[in-house]
This record gives structure tokens, C-alpha cells and sequence, in this order.
């Protein structure tokens, strides 16, 4: 009986049970059918998943939306990081533009203790790198040139997925194209390698942006970019200067093997009149780590041309490339040995090791290059300042170091503004009219560095004033 | 104290370099002009070399050859060495300006 029973009670629990799965699969069929059926659009039931897509990037869109197990959770997921990326990304940039605004171009210096260099570093240490690109069709649009350049040099260098179709289609969409090309030619040459960008910044060849480590540009398409930049001759703009010496170091590490990039490179290193110093530096700097015998050929020949400029970058750079490679002078080897504290014998050895170069033909460059270094160094007490400026400027040893000495002095400390107005006369004496438009552009930095500092205004504006007199035509 | 006095008596001609190198102001030619600043320069130049000699004999002492210097003193007295030749120079380049008729623009 008490079989029978259990029996009953289990037969009866399973027809409930199959009979409320049956109902609740009914049900579930009608909703659906009711859903399908839905003609007039109804804004309080569109499918979130329209909503969200309204809001992705193409990009996004093909990369989120594609395979089938996309979930919705995940779609809002994706969404809510490219909002919160854009937002950081701007807050980036915003960092980038406070320490531009208040150096201008010099934000990229080495030198500067608080620079642009120290913002992307900080930046990226903090973990606050956002996993995806900003939205190239978004407010990166609005941002402004420096840190434009900033934005795509860093976002090349972490190798974000698809870099290189974002940067084509910021491209597109902004009006900012040097910048984004300035950007994405420092990040084709790399973060690390055998070429010091930093060496740039110790000749006057205005080159404004990123230091540190570069490797060859090797992609095709790199090469296509940097070649069709120097072919147009634009030198309107300061950032111009920088996206030549790029292009230009970009092209010199394929100098050997390509006929094409040897004949992009012809002009800036050979063309005497007007020097385009910015793409004639970033190709030496390039061909003095990758140069083989053509490139050495190349610079034999720079060396037999009177009056060549970049001799002291060309020792300072080529020396591997140079048919004399001799060891360095007894006067360098001295001027290396002296003591940064040398303060007592710095008149005396600055003086020695001036007559020696002028006594040897003013050939020893790299021997000058030393001085200039150890001129530049705030810590190093070697070497009188006054007396290589003067001896550089006034008695013609080398002018365009001695101009680029008191430029580079004169940003580090307003004291040295004194000093302006001789290069200014030397520039004149010398009608260097390129790099009198270089100095002016200085100057004009440094008003603006300067501008509360009455005594340094006043140097300034006397040397300005001096160039403004019978001034040469413009570039 | 007696230290930087005498310094200081050594410093102080060279303020008087740029006005006492020019002839009469407004009357010469550009040519004229560049050249008494070359001079002025030059001159200025001079008076600083023979200042840092003044630091070097008044901080310094020489033992064979070996020199021996009070480098806090020696620094504090180049630097002022070098705020003298500053104030020369400037009075090269106003006397350049009076020379020339050049216009400064006002700050």
C-alpha cells in the first residue's frame, strides 16, 4: 500500500512539473512572436544593441560586433572604455599643451628639467594607459599641434592595434597633418636603437620634438612617406624644420641600398644655397650609424666643399664614415681630462685650447664640439663661457657654434642674454640670412620666456632691433 | 671684506669700456658704427680677462705648480667678474644704438 502510494505521489509530481514547463514554453513562444511582430518602432523597446552602436566607432563596431559571441554586457563593456580612453587621452593631452604653453617649443628639450618627455613618462608609469586609441573622428581632432605629435608618436610606440589605420584616418579627418606626420615618422623610427636623437639638440639645426633612441625606417611605406615630405620644399612653419630632419634621418637608413632614397637625399646634403639644415642634419645623423661606402663617399665629398657648415656634426656624427679616421687630438684628449671644477684654470685652459684649433686650421671640430658640450653643461666649470663665446663670435673661430652656444645659454639662464647682441652682429657680418632666421625665431621665444625678467626684455629687443635693421628678405 | 673690495676695484673700470669707446654719437657712418662696436667688444673682452686674472691672483695661491684656491670665494667673484662684463657689453650696445640711431622698442 505504501508502495502504491509512493508511486501515486511521483506520477502526480511529474505531470505538474511537465505541465508548467510546457506553459512556460508556450509563453515563451508567444513573446517572442509578440516581439517579431512589433511593426512601429517603439523608443522605449529598441534594442539596446542599436543604442550602443550608435555610439562606436567604425573600428570598434568591426572589431566588437563581428563574431557571433559578442555579448550585450560585453558591447556596453567595449563602449563605456572608449568613452573613458577618449576622456583620458584628452587628460593627456591637456598635459602635454600646459607644459607646451609654457615653454613652447623648447618643451622637447633635453635640457628642460620639466619637459614633455617627463609628461609622457609619468604618464605612461601611471598605469593610466587606456586600452584602446581615442576616437580619431572625436575630440582628438581639437587638439592642438605639439601634443597632436605627442598623442600618435606614443600610441606608435605602445603598439596599439591598428595604429596605422587610425593614424591614416586622423589623417583624414584633421587639418593638422604635419603634426600627425611629425608624430608618426618619430614613431616609425622607434623608441630605441642606435641613433641618439638627443644629438640634434647639441647643433643648431631646430629640430623640436621627442629625443632618446631610433632605429631604421624600414617599411616601404615609411620610406614613401619621408621621401614625398622632403621632395616638397616647405620650410614656412617651425614644425617644418622637425618633420625634415625626420623624414630625412628616416630615409638614411636604406641610403645604401636604395638609389631612390640617395636621390630624395641628394638635395639636402648637397645643395648649397638655401641649406636646408634641419633634413641635412637628420640625414647625417642617420648615415653616420647606417652609412656603408656610399655614404661614405657622400661625406668625403661634403668635406672638399669651401666654407661647409655642419662640419662640426659631420666629425661629431660620421667619424666611422671619414677616410682619415684619425684618433683624437692631443688637445682634445687634454680638454676631456679637465675637471668640471677646474674653475681657477678654466680662463686660462679655454684660451689654450682656442688657439690651438685656430693654430691647426680650425679643423679640430671635435675638439670644439667637446668645449661646446662642456660649455653647455650648467655643472661643468671647465670652460669659460665668456671668453668661447667671444673668441667664437668676434674673432671668427665658428660663428654658427658661437650663435648656437648663446642661444641655448640664454634659455638656461637670463643672464646670458648679454650675450645676443653679438651673436646678432656676428649673423649680420657673416649675412647668414637662414640662420638669422633662425636666431629670430629664438628671440622670440625668448621674449616670451623672458618676459618678466626687465633686463633680459631689454637684451632681447636690442638685438631684435639690431636684425631689424635693413633686414633681408624673408625666407 | 677687504677681499671683495679689492675686487671690486679691479671690476670697476670696465664699466666705463663702452662709454669711452665711441667718438661722437649720431654723426658716423653704419660702417663706422660696426666697427666701434668691434672695438667696444673687443676692449670689454680685454677688461674681462684681466678681471678673472684679479679673481685667480686674489683667491688663488700657487705652490710650484700647484694651485691651491678659496673656491667659494673664487666663484662668488667669478660670477660678479662675469655680471661686470654683462653691464660692458650693454654699454656697448647702447652706445651702438646712440651711434647708428638705431630704435629699441620699448619693453
Amino acid at each position: 500500500m505504501r508502495a502504491w502510494g509512493k508511486a501515486w505521489m511521483g506520477f502526480f509530481l511529474l505531470s505538474v512539473g511537465a505541465s508548467t514547463l510546457a506553459f512556460l514554453m508556450l509563453m515563451g513562444d508567444v513573446r517572442q512572436e509578440d516581439t517579431l511582430s512589433w511593426k512601429t518602432p517603439k523608443t522605449a523597446s529598441v534594442s539596446p544593441i542599436a543604442v550602443i552602436e550608435e555610439g562606436l566607432t567604425p573600428d570598434i563596431k568591426k572589431r566588437e560586433l563581428i563574431p557571433d559571441l559578442v555579448t550585450e554586457e560585453e558591447i556596453v563593456s567595449a563602449n563605456t572604455t572608449q568613452a573613458s580612453a577618449d576622456l583620458i587621452w584628452q587628460e593627456f593631452l591637456t598635459q602635454v599643451d600646459a607644459v607646451v604653453h609654457q615653454k613652447g617649443s623648447r618643451a622637447f628639450h633635453p635640457r628642460e628639467s620639466e619637459n614633455v618627455i617627463s609628461v609622457m613618462e609619468s604618464f605612461r608609469h601611471s598605469s593610466k594607459m587606456p586600452s584602446c586609441l581615442p576616437d580619431p573622428r572625436g575630440e582628438v581632432l581639437a587638439a592642438t599641434g605639439w601634443s597632436l605629435s605627442t598623442l600618435v608618436t606614443l600610441t606608435g610606440w605602445e603598439g596599439f592595434p591598428g595604429w596605422r589605420s587610425w593614424v591614416d584616418e586622423l589623417l583624414l579627418q584633421s587639418k593638422e597633418k604635419t603634426w600627425i606626420e611629425i608624430g608618426a615618422l618619430r614613431a616609425y623610427l622607434g623608441e630605441v636603437g642606435e641613433v641618439d636623437l638627443d644629438e640634434l639638440y647639441r647643433f643648431p639645426v631646430r629640430y623640436q620634438f621627442l629625443g632618446g633612441g631610433a632605429s631604421a625606417c624600414s617599411a616601404e611605406v615609411d620610406l614613401e612617406l619621408a621621401s614625398r615630405i622632403l621632395s616638397s620644399f616647405s620650410l614656412e612653419t617651425e614644425e617644418d624644420w622637425t618633420l625634415r630632419s625626420l623624414a630625412a634621418l628616416c630615409l638614411s637608413g636604406s641610403y645604401e641600398e636604395q638609389e631612390f632614397v640617395r636621390q630624395a637625399l641628394k638635395a639636402p646634403l648637397f645643395q648649397v644655397t638655401p641649406w636646408d639644415l634641419c633634413a641635412h642634419a637628420g640625414a647625417l645623423l642617420g648615415m653616420g650609424v647606417f652609412g656603408g661606402e656610399l655614404a661614405a663617399e657622400s661625406v668625403d665629398e661634403l668635406l672638399e666643399k669651401e666654407d661647409y657648415f655642419g662640419q662640426a656634426m659631420l666629425t661629431a656624427w660620421c667619424g666611422s664614415l671619414l677616410k682619415k679616421n684619425q684618433a683624437p687630438s692631443l688637445a682634445y684628449q687634454i680638454a676631456r681630462g679637465w675637471s668640471r671644477r677646474a674653475r681657477a684654470q678654466s680662463t686660462q685652459n679655454t684660451l689654450e685650447a682656442l688657439r690651438t684649433f685656430d693654430e691647426e686650421g680650425r679643423q679640430d671640430f671635435e675638439l670644439l664640439d667637446l668645449l661646446l658640450e662642456r660649455a653647455l653643461d650648467p655643472k661643468d666649470q671647465a670652460v669659460r663661457r665668456p671668453i668661447l663665446i667671444h673668441k667664437l663670435l668676434m674673432e671668427g673661430l665658428e660663428g654658427t657654434t658661437g650663435v648656437f652656444l648663446v642661444e641655448e645659454l640664454a634659455f638656461q639662464d637670463p643672464e646670458h642674454t648679454a650675450f645676443l647682441f653679438m651673436a646678432a652682429h656676428n649673423l649680420r657680418q657673416r649675412d647668414a640670412v637662414q640662420e638669422e632666421a633662425l636666431f629670430l625665431e629664438s628671440l622670440n621665444q625668448l621674449e616670451q620666456l623672458y618676459a618678466e625678467v626687465p633686463f633680459a626684455l631689454r637684451d632681447i629687443r636690442s638685438a631684435q632691433a639690431y636684425l631689424a635693421r635693413d633686414a633681408p628678405p624673408e625666407l | 671684506m677687504k677681499y671683495v673690495a679689492l675686487i671690486f676695484f679691479f671690476l670697476a673700470p670696465s664699466f666705463s669700456v663702452g662709454a669711452n669707446s665711441f667718438g661722437v654719437p649720431g654723426r658716423a657712418s653704419q660702417a663706422e658704427c660696426d666697427a666701434q662696436l668691434a672695438r667696444c667688444l673687443q676692449s670689454a673682452f680685454e677688461q674681462a680677462l684681466s678681471n678673472d686674472q684679479a679673481c685667480i691672483k686674489t683667491w688663488c695661491d700657487k705652490v710650484f705648480f700647484l694651485t691651491f684656491c678659496d673656491e667659494e670665494g673664487l666663484s662668488r667673484c667669478i660670477q660678479k667678474a662675469d655680471a661686470v662684463y654683462g653691464a660692458a657689453l650693454r654699454a656697448c650696445q647702447a652706445d651702438f644704438a646712440a651711434c647708428s640711431g638705431m630704435e629699441r622698442r620699448n619693453s
